[in-house]
């Protein structure tokens, strides 16, 4: 009862590890890019980071993961970059410079502002929704509800509500969880083709969530087992390059 | 006028710019103190290439492909052969065309079949992911060719160039060296390709490659790949800094 009472409480804390930056904070990349903002309502402004390319094939829409900021993550957005792709990562609410308050209707309407910035201007079919764990939740709503080349998950869950239930079997997850992030919902409203990429040692999210997910829609999703791999660490892989390539370089 | 007969004069004198072969006959006897095994093999009837297989004292954890730089020949690289075999690695050192005992027309196409032979006959006797690709210098862009096209554990290159293009334009500022220059070596376009984990070590105070030209590299490598800069090293002293050698100790100590 009280550790029911507490996981309502202190969800949030335990869901989200965010790394806030002070307004003032210069990013510093190797690579071209600007910063974004995006003024979605009053007092809540979402920032993001474009990495550009003079002549691109298309852009790479990065959600990343549940903990710091866009900061660091941007050190993936080589991996995209050197195939001649734009790169564009947010932060969600409360995580680096980005503004509100975060719950999970909002946050989601944030990402779809921030789609639809883009969607002017790159054509749509050039436009690819990359979500990385916590991420590929939102990745995989945006894609539902829009029409982006492709939808590509990193090591994401069935749904979140899972996730949780894995470590704190003994607590009624369902009622108490704010944040539920169908992506095995959205997923069945998903029209382009979608690529998980999974490790088959991921001890966070073990890879049974995507082997449920592909077999929602066997024909419009591949899985990619990484063998070895964990939750981490997939970039370290020569078999996450390969991947990579073959899907950009179409 | 002038501008005309330089041009004219690069134009025809580009191997001689970029080239310093030293070549030797074929019965002379290298002496090296290491432990090695020298093997010819026929490119065709008459084109020799020239391998120094320098080995472990155990059985070795893989093979290192070397790709040396663009002066004398393997005799002269050979000092560095302990840098791997001391880490349990052979490696493995190719001439290229008109360098040593290899022979034939020094052309680019030439300079990847060679070590597209080199790769073979590793990859016969070792799995890819034993096989480590190192270039130097000239050899960087020839390493880089390879890892985009064949299985490997890593890649590692010591004072890359962005491309021989790039890196005659820096030297002929004023000519159009893209149409002079019958070498091109475009690394930035092999490496895009490259999907095993690349390390470049490079001096920032690098006379002939500049460092600036290797750093134009950054956009293409990935983003678990490594760019180790050696704060004052130039082109031809890397080895005498420790942390070029702590970097190869730790890149083959997998």
């Amino acid at each position: 009862m009280v550790l029911s009472g507490l996981l309502y409480l202190l969800q949030d804390r335990f869901i989200f590890k965010p790394e806030k930056l002070h307004q003032d904070f210069q990013f510093k990349y190797d690579i071209p890019f600007k910063e974004l903002f995006f003024d979605v309502a009053p007092g809540v402004r979402i920032n993001g980071l474009h990495f550009f390319r003079q002549a691109p094939k298309g852009l790479i829409l990065y959600f990343h993961g549940n903990t710091r900021s866009i900061k660091g993550w941007a050190k993936y957005a080589i991996d995209f970059y050197r195939y001649d792709y734009d790169v564009v990562l947010v932060d969600y609410r409360g995580f680096g410079k980005s503004t509100g308050k975060r719950n999970e209707k909002d946050m989601l309407a944030d990402m779809q502002f921030v789609y639809q910035q883009l969607v002017t201007q790159y054509p749509e079919h050039h436009i690819l929704i990359y979500g990385r764990s916590l991420g590929s939740g939102f990745a995989s709503k945006i894609a539902s509800d829009n029409k982006p080349r492709y939808l590509i998950l990193d090591a994401p869950f069935y749904n979140f509500t899972r996730v949780v239930e894995r470590f704190l079997p003994f607590l009624p997850v369902k009622f108490l969880l704010m944040y539920k992030l169908r992506t095995d919902k959205w997923l069945r409203h998903v029209n382009c083709h979608t690529y998980i990429i999974h490790g088959t040692r991921d001890r966070l999210i073990p890879i049974k969530h995507s082997e449920q997910l592909q077999k929602i829609n066997p024909h419009k999703i591949t899985l990619i087992r990484i063998e070895g791999g964990g939750h981490n660490n997939l970039p370290s892989f020569p078999e996450y390059h390969n991947f990579v390539r073959d899907i950009l370089k179409y | 006028m002038v501008y005309g007969l330089l041009g004219i004069g690069i134009y025809y004198l580009q191997d001689y710019l970029f080239f310093h072969p030293a070549p030797l006959r074929r019965e002379e006897r290298y002496q090296f103190t290491e432990p090695h095994r020298e093997v010819n093999i026929a490119f065709n009837d008459s084109a020799n290439i020239n391998i120094v297989q320098f080995s472990t004292a155990a059985a070795p954890k893989g093979i290192v492909l070397y790709f040396h730089g663009n002066r004398k020949n393997i005799a002269w690289y050979a000092r560095y052969a302990p840098d791997f075999t001391r880490n349990g690695y052979e490696v493995w050192m190719i001439d290229y065309p008109g360098y040593g005992k290899s022979t034939g027309p020094l052309t680019e196409h030439r300079l990847y079949a060679y070590a597209e032979q080199l790769y073979k006959m590793a990859a016969a006797k070792m799995g890819k992911d034993s096989i480590v690709l190192y270039g130097k210098s000239m050899g960087t862009g020839i390493a880089a060719w390879l890892a985009a096209r064949k299985n490997c554990r890593q890649l590692i290159l010591e004072t890359p160039y962005y491309s021989m293009t790039s890196l005659a334009a820096h030297y002929f500022p004023i000519y159009p060296v893209n149409d002079m220059i019958r070498y091109k070596l475009p690394s930035y376009q092999y490496l895009q390709e490259v999907i095993v984990p690349v390390t470049i070590i490079h001096g920032t105070a690098d006379g002939i490659i500049p460092y600036s030209n290797a750093r134009k590299l950054l956009p293409v490598l990935k983003s678990t790949d490594r760019f180790i800069s050696i704060a004052g090293g130039s082109h031809n002293n890397l080895s005498e800094y420790p942390l070029f050698h702590q970097t190869l100790d730790s890149l083959l100590a997998k």
